[in-house]
């Protein structure tokens, strides 16, 4: 469906760059759930914009790397000029429902823009269409929010209205970009529950981006960790939270609260991560790394597959078991 | 609606009477006599007290106001010191040009600031952009009076175009009496324009910023429909007030450009009746003004209730 292979942002001059994302690949087959997380900053929305083609500018630009949709190339293509190519099935969602519509439109004609770019179909058409979206996101009363405006709906609500938006193209590719970080915590579960049915009953593939461990287990089916622009480890979900390899999953992973963790400090993962341009030629975890030595500072380390569909980047990986 | 019209009324009527208190302190705290304007420097003091006497200004100052207030609420300004006219129609004479000057300039302000605004927002950080936006940084700082008298020069005295100054009523020669206007309509244009054109741009990067410009982006709809459709009203939210102020403005403060071209409008009337001491006149125009100020607030208020349904009236 989709094949991502190291992509790499760069602020800064042509001559001088500065990665922000640096050589991330990742794959997503046909209505499969990749979880993306890691920490703010480490560069998982700006991977996001990179493979939608909406990086803002001026600022950060796509260096190298390829996104490839169904095989075909659309690296360097804005979502419109995809859809002009035959390949804008693609769509995303975003982390602020709140400012994400047109507060000057209504709904429907949102919604409905979105099916006239990809369907040639009859303003009225689109509108019918664009209802029976909002029933598919399990929006109340669907009709009645069609002549709505954006301030009149909840942040839930609105959220919903995104993903209809995203759907109008029937995307075979979703891009969720921590989409239910600005929601309270009940509707989070409904709608992480909407996406996953939208997931198996649409055999749309979901790239779920998140700094939320807890999300991803509950909706993921691989998951990628990403630190410092790279991503660290992947692996199935099962096999990354029941043996992580990495020392910064592993990391990240004791600082989730537990029902047994009590009133006891949660741990933390010393130290900061490093600012872009900083790193050196070696182990972007280095700085922080409980088990570092001293050949992890020389050289960058090594991108290994340690166990089946379990890749990790680490020189000195862990060989599982989790603390209890 | 009604509740909100009723309540805009009332606050309107208390800004009124405040703005007319002011008015009338401030006029004769202003040292000066229109006694001396109207007799000169030979006249006797018999001659004075009689004319003070006859114009009312021997009385207090508390007297002559509710007196003054007294007659506005009849819908009577009083009668001008200078002109020895009704002042209403003094004004309605000075109106006509302001009026038509303002409409004509904001004409030019709309078609030339507002479309080059936008395209110095699409092309943002491009020579393009620069350029336009650079033009527009001279345009606002060259004085009007330079700009008129250029334009004088240019299309007045070498291409003989448009006539230099004064301005015959419409009422009287008709339409093509608004000739007359083009050379000054467009000195006001210059820096309006301009002013128009950077408070376009700036709006229209700021809304292209938005996070629903950028949903837009991904729905896949085309770069020049994303600004049609998503940026551009948000943008002429903030331009819309903007042009409403500038209206207002024109239409009483246009004293340098109507001195150049030697047009009979308010903002000279002002200045010439301050320099006679024309109490009257003063008065009523300057009423008139705040007046205008509050209808055009009220008109951009209710268009933004158009534009934006955020906006309840309350």
């Amino acid at each position: 469906m989709l094949s991502v292979r190291d992509l790499t942002v760069s602020l800064g001059s042509e001559t001088a760059p500065v990665d922000i994302v640096a050589g991330v690949s990742f794959g997503l087959g046909k209505g499969e759930i990749l979880g993306l997380v890691g920490e703010s900053g480490c560069g998982k929305s700006m991977t996001s914009l990179a493979v939608m083609g909406l990086l803002p500018q001026p600022g950060p630009r796509l260096r190298a790397g390829k996104v490839l949709l169904e095989g075909c190339d659309v690296t360097q293509l804005q979502p419109w000029q995809r859809v002009e190519a035959g390949h804008g099935r693609i769509a995303m969602i975003f982390q602020e429902p709140m400012t994400s519509l047109n507060p000057v439109r209504r709904i429907g004609d949102q919604i409905a823009e979105a099916v006239r770019v990809h369907e040639g179909v009859s303003a009225a058409a689109a509108l019918s269409r664009a209802r029976e979206l909002l029933e598919m996101v399990r929006m109340p009363d669907p009709a009645m929010q069609l002549s709505a405006y954006p301030h009149q709906l909840s942040g839930g609500q609105r959220q919903r209205v995104m993903i209809a938006i995203a759907l109008a193209c029937r995307p075979q590719v979703l891009i969720a970009d921590e989409p239910t970080t600005a929601l309270d915590v009940t509707i989070q579960v409904q709608i992480l529950g909407l996406l996953r049915e939208l997931c198996s009953r649409l055999e749309m593939a979901i790239l779920f981006i998140t700094h939320d461990m807890g999300v991803i287990a509950q909706l993921a089916d691989r998951v990628s960790v990403m630190y410092a622009g790279r991503i660290v480890e992947t692996a199935g979900v099962e096999s990354l939270f029941g043996r992580p390899r990495h020392h910064y999953t592993r990391g990240l992973m004791d600082c989730m609260p537990s029902r047994n963790s009590g009133a006891r400090r949660l741990p933390t993962i010393a130290g900061q991560p490093p600012a872009p341009g900083t790193v050196g030629a070696g182990c972007v975890f280095a700085s922080r790394c409980a088990a570092v030595r001293e050949s992890c500072r020389l050289a960058a380390p090594p991108r290994t597959e340690i166990a089946q569909g379990h890749e990790v980047l680490c020189a000195f990986p862990l060989d599982g078991g989790v603390a209890p | 609606m009604w509740s909100y019209a009723l309540k805009r009324a009332g606050t309107t009527a208390v800004t009124l009477l405040a703005a007319s208190v002011i008015i009338f302190a401030f006029i004769h705290v202003v040292p000066g006599d229109p006694i001396y304007v109207l007799l000169g420097d030979t006249a006797t003091p018999d001659q004075i007290d009689a004319l003070r006497h006859q114009l009312g200004l021997d009385q207090p100052i508390i007297v002559q106001y509710v007196s003054w207030m007294g007659h506005v609420l009849e819908g009577d300004l009083g009668r001008s010191i200078f002109f020895q006219a009704p002042v209403l129609s003094v004004i309605a004479d000075g109106a006509e040009t302001s009026i038509l000057l303002a409409t004509m300039t904001m004409i030019w302000v709309a078609i030339i600031g507002v479309p080059i605004g936008m395209i110095a927002a699409v092309r943002h950080g491009t020579w393009l952009d620069q350029g336009l936006s650079g033009a527009a940084m001279l345009m606002a700082s060259i004085p009007t009076f330079w700009v008129g008298l250029y334009l004088i020069l240019i299309f007045a005295a070498w291409l003989g175009w448009f006539p230099s100054s004064g301005y015959p009523s419409v009422f009287e020669g008709g339409a093509v009496n608004l000739r007359y206007l083009v050379l000054p309509s467009l000195a006001l244009a210059a820096p309006n324009a301009a002013l128009i054109l950077r408070l376009t741009r700036a709006s229209m990067l700021d809304v292209s910023r938005e996070d629903y410009v950028r949903t837009a982006r991904a729905k896949g709809i085309r770069p020049w429909q994303v600004v049609r459709r998503h940026i551009l009203r948000n943008a002429l939210l903030a331009v819309v007030s903007a042009f409403g102020f500038t209206f207002a403005a024109l239409l009483s403060e246009a004293v340098v450009t109507e001195t150049v071209f030697a047009l009979p409008g308010i903002g000279r009337l002002v200045v010439q009746s301050i320099l006679r001491r024309d109490y009257p006149v003063i008065q009523g125009v300057i009423l008139v003004i705040v007046v205008v100020y509050l209808l055009i607030n009220l008109i951009v208020d209710l268009s933004y209730r158009l534009l934006d349904p955020r906006v309840e009236l309350q």
